[in-house]
C-alpha cells in the first residue's frame, strides 16, 4: 500500500461506516440481529480506530472530525429507527438523538469542546445499547438498554442546557 | 489522571448506574401483575368460546400478537374473553373450548404474572390450550419448558408459537412486512389454523 493510499485510510473506514447504516437499518427490520452485531461490532471498531489513524498518518483535520461526527449520527439514527419501526423500541431515541446532535452543532461555538463526559461520550453509549440489544437479544435487557441509551441523552442534553444558562447569565452580569 | 480518562471514567459510571437503575426498574414491572377487567369480544360468535390470557410485558409485541391471534379466531366465529394474567383474572375454565396464554419471555423464562396464573389455575383438566410467546432471539427453550408445566397442569396442548425480534420468524418469505409485522400476520393465520382444526 501507497503512503498516499494509507492516507486515506481513515477517512475510507469513516465512508464504510456510513454505509453500514442503511445495512443495519435493513437487517434490524428483517430480524437478523446475528448478522446486525456483526456489521455493528466492525462499525464500532472503526470508530474506534479512523480518528487514531487519522492522527497516526497526520491527516487529522476540521473536516474529517465532522465527517466522523455526521456518520456517527447517521449510523446511530438508523439502527435506533430500526428498532422503532419494528416496535421493540421506543422513537423517543431516534427523535431525542436528532435533538442532541442539532443542538450540538447549534452551540458549537459557544461550546467548542464536548466537555461534559456524557455528551464527548454519547456516541459510543449509544452504539454500546445497541450493541447490548442486538448481541443479548434478551427483550428485558433491549428495554434496559433502551433506558440507558435515553438516560444518557438526557443527561447531555441537561449539562449542555446548564452549562449554556450559565454562560449567557455569566454574559447578561458582564 | 488525564482529563479524557476522567472523563471516560464519569461517562462509565453514568452508564452503569443508569443499566442498574434499569434493570432494577424493569424487574419490578416485569413481575408486577396487570389487572384488567375481563372485554368480551364478539360475543354473537357461535364456533366456539376462548378465554384469552395476556402477560403485557413491557412493549406492544406480545399485546399485538395476541389481538392478531383472537382476530383470526374471531374471523371463523369465536367469541373471546380477553383477561391479562393476574389474581383478579378467572380461572375457572368449563364455559371454555379453548384457553390461550401468551406472555413475552425474558430471561429465558415466561413472563412470572402468566406462570402464577398458570400456578393458581392448578389442573386445567384436559382443557385445550394454545400458547404464544414473544422472545427476543430463539425461543425453543422456553417452548419446550412451557410443554412442560401446561402437562404438569394437565393442559391438552393444541398449539404453541414462539414468534422473535431478532430472529427471522418468516425463513420461507410467505409474508410481508418487517419481521415484526410478519409475526402479527403469522399469528393471525395461526388463529385461523387453530379455529378450523377445531372445528
Amino acid at each position: 500500500m501507497t503512503m498516499s493510499a494509507l492516507h486515506l485510510l481513515p477517512h475510507g473506514l469513516t465512508a464504510l461506516r456510513l454505509a453500514f447504516a442503511p445495512i443495519l437499518y435493513q437487517l434490524i427490520l428483517s430480524g437478523r440481529g446475528d448478522a446486525a452485531v456483526v456489521v455493528l461490532a466492525i462499525a464500532m471498531a472503526t470508530d474506534a480506530v479512523d480518528g487514531l489513524l487519522a492522527r497516526r498518518f497526520g491527516v487529522a483535520s476540521r473536516t474529517g472530525a465532522h465527517f466522523d461526527f455526521w456518520v456517527d449520527f447517521v449510523l446511530i439514527e438508523a439502527v435506533f429507527t430500526g428498532f422503532a419501526t419494528t416496535g421493540t423500541g421506543p422513537w423517543a431515541i431516534p427523535v431525542l438523538t436528532a435533538l442532541t446532535f442539532a443542538f450540538f452543532i447549534a452551540t458549537v461555538r459557544l461550546t467548542p469542546t464536548m466537555y461534559d463526559p456524557v455528551g464527548r461520550n454519547i456516541g459510543g453509549i449509544l452504539m454500546g445499547s445497541a450493541f447490548a440489544v442486538l448481541a443479548l437479544r434478551d427483550l428485558m435487557v433491549a428495554q434496559a438498554a433502551f433506558l440507558v441509551a435515553l438516560g444518557a441523552l438526557f443527561v447531555t442534553l441537561g449539562a449542555r442546557t446548564i452549562f449554556l444558562a450559565r454562560l449567557w447569565r455569566t454574559g447578561l452580569s458582564s | 489522571m488525564s482529563g479524557l480518562l476522567r472523563g471516560l471514567i464519569v461517562a462509565v459510571v453514568v452508564v452503569v448506574v443508569l443499566a442498574a437503575g434499569s434493570l432494577a426498574w424493569l424487574n419490578w414491572r416485569v413481575n408486577r401483575e396487570t389487572v384488567t377487567p375481563l372485554q368480551k369480544l364478539n360475543s354473537g360468535g357461535t364456533a366456539g368460546r376462548a378465554l384469552a390470557v395476556l402477560s403485557p410485558g413491557l412493549s406492544a409485541f406480545p399485546t399485538d400478537i395476541m389481538t392478531a391471534f383472537e382476530e383470526g379466531l374471531i374471523e371463523k366465529g369465536w367469541r373471546i374473553d380477553h383477561t391479562t394474567a393476574s389474581s383478579q383474572a378467572t380461572a375457572h375454565f368449563p364455559d371454555y373450548d379453548l384457553i390461550v396464554l401468551t406472555s413475552p419471555i425474558y430471561s429465558g423464562r415466561v413472563a412470572p404474572p402468566l406462570l402464577a396464573y398458570i400456578a393458581r389455575s392448578g389442573d386445567f383438566g384436559g382443557k385445550k390450550v394454545a400458547v404464544l410467546l414473544t422472545a427476543g432471539g430463539a425461543p425453543d427453550d422456553p417452548i419446550s419448558s412451557t410443554e412442560a408445566l401446561l402437562a404438569e397442569h394437565g393442559a391438552q396442548l393444541t398449539a404453541i408459537h414462539g414468534y422473535a425480534v431478532y430472529q427471522p420468524n418468516d425463513p420461507e418469505n410467505k409474508y410481508q412486512g418487517s419481521n415484526t409485522e410478519r409475526a402479527v400476520q403469522m399469528a393471525r393465520d395461526a388463529g385461523r389454523a387453530l379455529a378450523d382444526s377445531l372445528q
